[in-house]
């Protein structure tokens, strides 16, 4: 008597349970009351994780990295991640947010750069202003994208984020006190194409060498003038169209009176 | 007729021969010179076929290895008696004693006889000269080879060539594509257009070379390609005088077909040049008709050299018409190594201070 009742009483239980509508959070259906529900309300210091990519030591590690290269350079390193951009485009939100807020001003003499993270529609995009904009211009920008795109796709934001760092400081500070020079790949590089350039002269003298070779044409005794066209006909068969896809990127640029310029660049992930 | 005709100098009684120089025939003893049609009479007998009536013995006494007796034959020297052994395609050479210059005669009876010869023009001298002009700039010959190489023998051959004229009939079906780009956004684009080109129409070739003589490379003959017929006279038994000469083994009907092939190919391309505004052209299916074709026979002169190096013999020829030497050469696997390693590490020098100097700036 007492097991039928708790089965039946489990049984209207889970009957009870699944017939509760659940609300599936998407990121797409969260929407914003109005613009300032997407932006922090004061200025979040150089790292804001607004989509929680981050474990609190990862936070705090790469908070430390952002502020000890900052201070070296003069210019903000910063990292912003948020689950949406409204109806921002990324590189449109990049911009408002390096504006609202303190960003490469005051102390921060040269500028800054500034990665943002939108899990909306994972783009992932940067901004570099004043000085460090001269510096890492569109075509670093999309140099510093290639180099942590696979890493976000992967969901490694961490690693990603570091990587950041040391290609945005690599910059800067090669711009400051000069490149290295990478012997490396130079070395490869003249390695093989001093082989090729090497092969295909020592082929050319080894070709003249041999001089007997068969003649498999016979235009030297076609009769000058006697080629007569009595019908040509062209028609078309059939078309084929093939396609590559490309990485889709946008960029702008411009550079403001008084020294330095902006440059903001972004992709998907 | 005598089967061996020795050419007399009408006023020394001296063996005459056929002179570059002068394109005539001269006499090295008392220097008369003559046209070479004076000495038309001898020719007559070869009009008439028939029996080829040589007085050729079958060889006695020396003992032959088995094979080398076939297709030898010897001949009596007018002037003084010596055998002469030579091919059975022989047709001219030099008594190896006393050194006159003979011509078989029996080898132009009839149909045997050539349509055409094209004197020799370059001398044996040039032909000398243009072997050690050969080896200049050749970077990775041998250096012993130069010093080292003995001629064997320098001998000036007119070679067996059957010329084919034709008058073709072409149909030719060509595949050709055309390519357009585009992009937009998300992908670029590449759509490729086929299509079949049609040419109809006929083409000529005059005096198509092969040659006749199965003992000559054929790449060989090729290579001293092309000969200017405009040059070329009817054929005399004297221009053979001084030089050696074969008559051919290989007859017309077994050469036509690489005649055929080259026409071919060339039929092929003058048509494709008439296939234009596309991105790529190739033929599809060829037929040829021959629509009159005729075949001629005619003596071509080539300079032979053979020489020898380190126990390998090295053939070259010169086309006795235009000078133009040809002959492969040996090449020198130490040098080669050295050239490769040396022009990799010189160009891989300037490339790294070419990419020192980008960083420089």
């Amino acid at each position: 008597m007492k097991k039928r009742l708790i089965s039946v009483f489990l049984a209207l239980f889970f009957v009870f349970c699944f017939s509760l509508p659940f609300f599936a959070d998407e990121y797409g259906d969260y929407q914003a009351a109005d613009d300032s529900d997407l932006f922090p309300s004061s200025y979040p210091g150089r790292l804001y994780d607004g989509a929680d990519l981050l474990t609190s030591s990862e936070e705090s590690s790469i908070l430390a990295k952002l502020n000890e290269v900052s201070e070296q350079y003069k210019a903000d390193f910063a990292i912003v991640t948020v689950n949406t951009v409204g109806s921002y485009s990324a590189n449109a939100f990049i911009e408002e947010f390096f504006d609202r807020f303190p960003y490469g001003s005051g102390d921060m003499e040269n500028g800054g750069v500034m990665l943002l993270i939108s899990m909306q529609d994972r783009d992932c995009c940067i901004i570099s202003d004043g000085t460090v904009g001269d510096t890492i211009g569109d075509y670093e920008i999309d140099v510093i994208l290639d180099y942590i795109v696979s890493d976000l796709s992967a969901g490694y934001y961490s690693s990603a984020f570091d990587k950041f760092i040391s290609k945005s400081e690599y910059y800067v500070n090669g711009a400051l006190n000069g490149f290295p020079f990478n012997f490396a790949p130079a070395i490869v590089i003249s390695v093989i194409i001093g082989f090729i350039v090497s092969l295909i002269s020592v082929s050319s003298m080894k070709r003249k060498l041999k001089t007997v070779n068969p003649v498999n044409e016979a235009n030297n005794y076609l009769r000058d003038g006697s080629l007569i066209l009595s019908r040509a006909n062209d028609m078309f068969l059939y078309a084929t169209v093939s396609r590559t896809a490309r990485s889709s990127s946008s960029s702008s640029s411009r550079s403001r009176s008084g020294g330095g310029s902006r440059h903001v660049g972004g992709r998907k992930f | 007729m005598a089967a061996l005709q020795e050419y007399k100098c009408p006023c020394c009684d001296g063996a005459i021969s056929f002179d570059i120089e002068s394109q005539r025939m001269k006499c090295p003893y008392c220097g008369t010179e003559f046209d070479v049609e004076t000495l038309k009479a001898y020719d007559e007998e070869l009009k008439k076929a028939g029996q080829n009536n040589v007085s050729w013995n079958s060889l006695s006494g020396a003992e032959w290895y088995p094979g080398e007796e076939d297709g030898l034959r010897i001949y009596l020297c007018n002037t003084c008696g010596g055998e002469i052994v030579a091919d059975e395609n022989t047709a001219a050479t030099s008594c190896p004693f006393c050194g006159n210059p003979v011509v078989m005669m029996g080898q132009f009876r009839g149909d045997l006889k050539p349509d055409y010869v094209i004197p020799f023009k370059v001398s044996k001298e040039a032909a000398v000269e243009a072997l050690k002009k050969h080896y200049i700039g050749k970077k990775l010959l041998p250096k012993a080879f130069k010093d080292q190489n003995h001629i064997d023998e320098v001998k000036g051959l007119y070679v067996p060539f059957w010329l084919f004229d034709s008058d073709l009939d072409a149909h030719i079906q060509y595949k050709a594509t055309k390519l357009r780009h585009w992009r937009d956004s998300s992908y670029r684009y590449t759509e490729t257009s086929y299509f079949s080109a049609v040419r109809e129409g006929s083409v000529d070739f005059r005096k198509v070379p092969v040659d006749g003589s199965s003992k000559i490379p054929d790449e060989l003959m090729e290579s001293i390609e092309p000969y200017d017929f405009s040059e070329a006279v009817d054929f005399q038994t004297a221009y053979l005088s001084g030089y050696f000469a074969d008559k051919y083994d290989i007859g017309h009907d077994n050469c036509i077909a690489r005649a055929n092939e080259r026409t071919k190919k060339s039929a092929e391309e003058a048509f494709a040049s008439t296939v234009t505004g596309y991105a790529s052209v190739s033929a599809e299916n060829t037929s040829i008709n021959l629509l009159k074709g005729s075949t001629k026979y005619a003596l071509y002169p080539v300079w032979f050299l053979n020489t020898t190096w380190n126990g390998t013999q090295y053939s070259f020829a010169m086309n006795g018409q235009t000078g133009k030497f040809v002959g492969d050469l040996p090449l020198d696997k130490g040098a080669y190594t050295k050239w490769l390693l040396g022009i990799a590490a010189a160009a891989g020098i300037v490339v790294f201070a070419i990419q020192y100097l980008f960083w420089m700036l």
